[in-house]
């Protein structure tokens, strides 16, 4: 039943708890130290397990030795190519069996990156699986080796897989592009024919690390029944649950993987990690627990964000109507599948989805290379397609002599039109958007209109830039000509005898406070005290499936999750309070615990009473469960404003002040969203600036902190962030997503910021100041 | 090597081997893992703690060079059930988010406050610049730190 736009305005202005801030129940236990992390946790008879990793790019692995490495005591299980299941499995945790590719063995016989796994061994002690790794000698024949996209699309670059598997179907491979797509839309020749300029260059981002300060840990356990139980540092308890048993053919309902929060991912931990089935693998055979943390030089090879090159090519009407918008990109992959059908879709999705033109085409396809692998990243593929694009858009305003801001506003994507989010088998129409208004607000405080070009003093040139960015708010589109995806959760509400309640689901949260919004959507739904509202995550044993925390899906899905059963439950204690008020339940409503009758507000009893009084009559219980797969995928909103400062002499720059203002609809966590809101800005800073992946003959050079450089508190400028008063009608409370929308335009408004103060564009990131310098000169 | 050291206000005396770090005789041998460890080359701060007044990372302190030292760590903070004001202000301020650094950000700051009493935003900054927060979430920790630095002297 759709409730009309003034009774859902009216249920938020009613929330107690929706929208304000309030203490979070997960702080207590992370500001005393005690909360558990996966490597915190003790286990009886654990063993230590340690991956060999390949120093090599690419190379056959023609044998193993491990006779003197098994010869130490303590050593309790050593596995290589030679001794372990051979079946390709995916490490993808949204991953549809009919469409997507399987290239990942548990070993290789053929290693395909510098790290990648070549043997492990589980010992009682972590120095002596360290010792026992060293004493593993292995022959390799090298092989020549891809170490970028374009050497990969060399006509006589060599393979990096023959085949793989596509579907479930085995596929050969005559290059190292497993995926490509092209989507088209509207008429190219009417387009162009009404377009009086056409625009066309080319833009490049970097490859980066998602670096959370948690290193990625894993404890499995065999259970005498062939099962297991798995404490992990994963996005997705259910995502990890289904790789594993693909991977190591275990029944899903042997797994049980646990209920542990995590130290950060920002897409890093959104898949199974090729350590992970080997922790399981290792306890299977070892029969005893086994733990794998990551060493951080390690780590950096789990994933990352891939560089992109994309070629635009734009058409504009003399009055500043976008036409044709088009775009040729080529993706870097590493040497296995890493979300690779997703990143090509993505990419497109949200380049589709920027601007209106009337024709719109979009290709792009992914390259293997023997590099390590990349992953989701906060943004998936957004930051890089907004970076070029809203470079562009610039430079095409400056050229048509059009203020940037009011070339914007012309042409974005208006209520009623598509979002094409998550690629182009998700789309949503357009229901909420504070768009403009997050421009011109963003723009009256960073006094854009004052302070539009740039000022000299000696050797300081200051400019202002800025952009916009989308994400969508979870995968469920609602017009989609292939509708298969992985995208549902479930909640449990449990309303206890004493009025309090409990509620768990499957979705992680990974800090932002996500957990702290079903607490307020519960109570505020149900009619409790939020005190009396207790979250968990549950254990894929005890949960409803949840797809994982990714796509800015956790408060809008698992929002909507937890509102279904908050509601289903209040239903069943009303029906039990109104038999013992004998009032009618729909006179009936629930508030601060309080069940009571609207006609005769002296009728009333406790939310504890009516619980238990169902215990005691009919045993029956106020306990509800939803099942939902979210019908649209709205896209939230960043407009982002940047003052930076350039050195002339030195090529460095100093961002002085950010302006961000975000549409997410509803605010339910007020100062969480602004937190969202600094985390956006300090990655964008770090893909502006500080960060870069760098690769030394296949190797990453600068995998630890001290060389690669992520934002640290004097790093970070001056942030006004803001919100637009939006309500969107498909969210919970009229909420929609914010994690990633918050980073997406911030390397872009830093770009143009930098590109208007050196009077010359710049087309690749991160911005180095010899590239400043070299661009001052010109 | 025998050891002696006191923890959180509590005497042990350890055998541990001369090469063990400090971080790892807290987690391993105490169970004390409120310090993490993040990277194991000091460049985190994830695994800070305080010996005898001073903010450490304790990755890259030998144990047995810490023998005869008060160590401090994030589970010796509260007292009696009640948290230290650092600890409360960082609930109040929101400073909280994956709460992976937390430890280590609250005992530098603790300690940086016993040396400087009433920083600038700027100096509170720089003091946990060697902390870091993938979230980004430094506006609300300097907020807290502030808030406290004010609390302690009457503001």
């Amino acid at each position: 039943m759709m409730m009309s736009t003034e009774l859902l305005l009216q249920k938020r202005r009613t929330a107690r708890y929706v929208g304000k801030d309030l203490p979070r129940q997960d702080s207590l236990y992370k500001v005393l130290g005690s909360q558990e992390y996966v490597d915190d946790m003790k286990f009886d008879g654990l063993l230590y397990g340690k991956v060999l990793r390949s120093p090599l790019p690419h190379a056959d692995v023609v044998n193993v030795d491990v006779s003197d490495a098994a010869k130490l005591p303590g050593v309790k299980a050593i596995i290589t190519p030679f001794n372990v299941p051979t079946h390709r499995f995916t490490r993808h945790f949204t991953y549809v069996p009919w469409k997507e590719i399987r290239d990942r063995r548990l070993l290789d016989t053929r290693v395909r990156f510098v790290g990648d796994p070549v043997a492990a061994v589980a010992a009682t002690d972590p120095h002596l699986a360290e010792e026992a790794i060293s004493k593993i000698r292995v022959d390799y024949r090298e092989l020549p080796a891809v170490l970028s996209a374009d050497e990969s699309l060399r006509r006589d670059a060599p393979l990096i897989h023959e085949e793989i598997e596509v579907g479930g179907q085995i596929k050969k491979l005559e290059n190292n592009i497993p995926y490509s797509e092209v989507n088209e839309e509207g008429n190219s020749e009417q387009a162009y024919a009404e377009s009086t300029k056409v625009y066309e260059d080319t833009f490049s981002t970097q490859a980066l690390f998602n670096a959370p300060v948690e290193k990625r840990s894993i404890v499995a356990s065999p259970t005498p029944d062939g099962g297991l139980e798995v404490w992990c540092s994963t996005q997705s308890i259910h995502g990890l649950r289904y790789c594993l048993s693909q991977a190591l053919k275990v029944p899903l309902n042997k797994i049980n993987v646990h209920d542990v929060l995590i130290g950060g991912g920002f897409g890093l931990k959104y898949n199974m990690a090729m350590h992970e089935p080997i922790a399981g693998y290792l306890a299977l055979v070892a029969g005893r627990p086994v733990k794998i943390t990551m060493t951080r030089e390690e780590d950096f090879t789990n994933g990352g964000r891939r560089p992109v090159k994309m070629d635009l090519k734009v058409g504009v009407s003399k009055d500043g109507t976008i036409k044709a918008m088009e775009m040729d990109a080529v993706l870097q992959s590493g040497a296995y599948d890493d979300h690779i059908v997703g990143a090509v879709s993505c990419l497109g999705g949200w380049f589709f989805s920027m601007y209106r033109a009337k024709y719109r085409r979009y290709s792009g396809f992914s390259t293997y290379t023997n590099l390590p692998v990349y992953s989701a990243m906060r943004g998936f593929l957004n930051p890089q397609q907004n970076f070029a694009v809203e470079s562009l858009m610039d430079d095409i305003a400056e050229d048509l002599g059009l203020d940037p801001l009011e070339f914007r506003v012309k042409n974005i994507p208006r209520e009623g039109d598509f979002f094409y989010g998550q690629g182009f088998t998700v789309v949503t129409k357009i229901r909420s958007t504070g768009l403009e208004y997050l421009l011109r607000e963003g723009a009256k405080r960073i006094g854009w209109h004052d302070r539009r070009h740039p000022i000299r003093s000696g050797s300081k040139i200051r400019a202002i830039g800025f952009a916009w960015g989308h994400h969508s708010s979870g995968t469920g589109g609602e017009m989609t000509k292939t509708p298969d995806r992985i995208e549902s959760t479930g909640a449990i509400v449990k309303v206890n005898e004493d009025g309090t309640v409990n509620v768990v689901i499957g979705m992680v949260d990974h800090g932002g406070g996500t957990h702290e919004v079903y607490r307020k959507i519960c109570a505020d739904t149900l009619g409790v005290k939020l005190e009396d509202v207790r979250m968990r995550l549950g254990s894929t044993d005890f949960v409803p499936f949840d797809t994982g925390t990714h796509a800015c899906r956790g408060s809008f899905v698992g929002g909507t999750g937890v509102m279904k059963a908050a509601q289903e439950a209040k239903e069943l204690l009303l029906d039990e309070a109104s038999q013992l008020l004998e009032e009618p339940s729909s006179d009936l409503d629930v508030r601060d615990g309080r069940i009571y009758s609207k006609v005769n507000p002296q009728k009333a009893l406790s939310v504890a009473e009516a619980v238990m009084r169902a215990k005691t009559r009919g045993g029956g219980l106020i306990v509800a469960l939803s099942r939902v797969r979210p019908g649209a995928a709205p896209p939230n909103f960043v407009a982002c404003f940047a003052e930076v400062e350039v050195d002339r002499e030195t090529g460095t720059v100093e961002v002085k002040r950010m302006v961000a203002g975000a549409d997410v609809g509803t605010v339910v966590n007020p100062k969480d969203c602004v937190a969202q809101i600094h985390g956006g800005v300090a990655f964008g800073l770090g893909m502006s600036f500080l960060e870069e992946t760098c690769y030394q003959g296949g190797r990453i050079a600068n995998a630890g902190y001290l060389d690669y450089m992520v934002a640290r508190a004097p790093d970070m400028p001056q942030v006004d962030a803001f919100f637009a008063d939006t309500y969107e009608p498909t969210g919970p409370f009229g909420l929609k997503g914010i994690g990633e929308s918050s980073t997406n335009p911030v390397a872009s408004a830093v770009a143009n910021a930098v590109s208007r103060a050196v009077g010359k564009r710049m087309k690749v990131l991160p911005l180095k100041p010899e590239m400043i310098l070299s661009a001052l000169e010109k | 090597m025998l050891v002696h050291l006191k923890v959180n206000g509590v005497d042990r005396s350890l055998d541990v081997p001369a090469n063990e770090i400090l971080l790892h005789t807290l987690r391993e041998r105490l169970s004390l893992t409120g310090a993490k460890e993040g990277c194991s080359t000091g460049d985190c701060g994830a695994c800070t703690v305080i010996i005898d007044g001073k903010a450490v990372n304790s990755c890259l302190v030998l144990t047995v060079e810490a023998d005869g030292s008060e160590v401090l760590t994030i589970e010796g903070l509260a007292k009696d059930g009640k948290l230290h004001p650092l600890q409360q202000a960082f609930i109040d301020e929101h400073a909280v988010q994956c709460g992976y650094c937390i430890p280590g950000v609250i005992m530098t700051s603790t300690a940086y406050l016993m040396e400087n009493p009433s920083p600038t935003k700027e100096e509170i900054e720089r003091a946990i610049a060697g902390n870091i927060c993938r979230c980004g979430g430094y506006k609300f920790m300097v907020d807290a730190i502030s808030k406290v630095s004010k609390l302690s002297k009457g503001q």
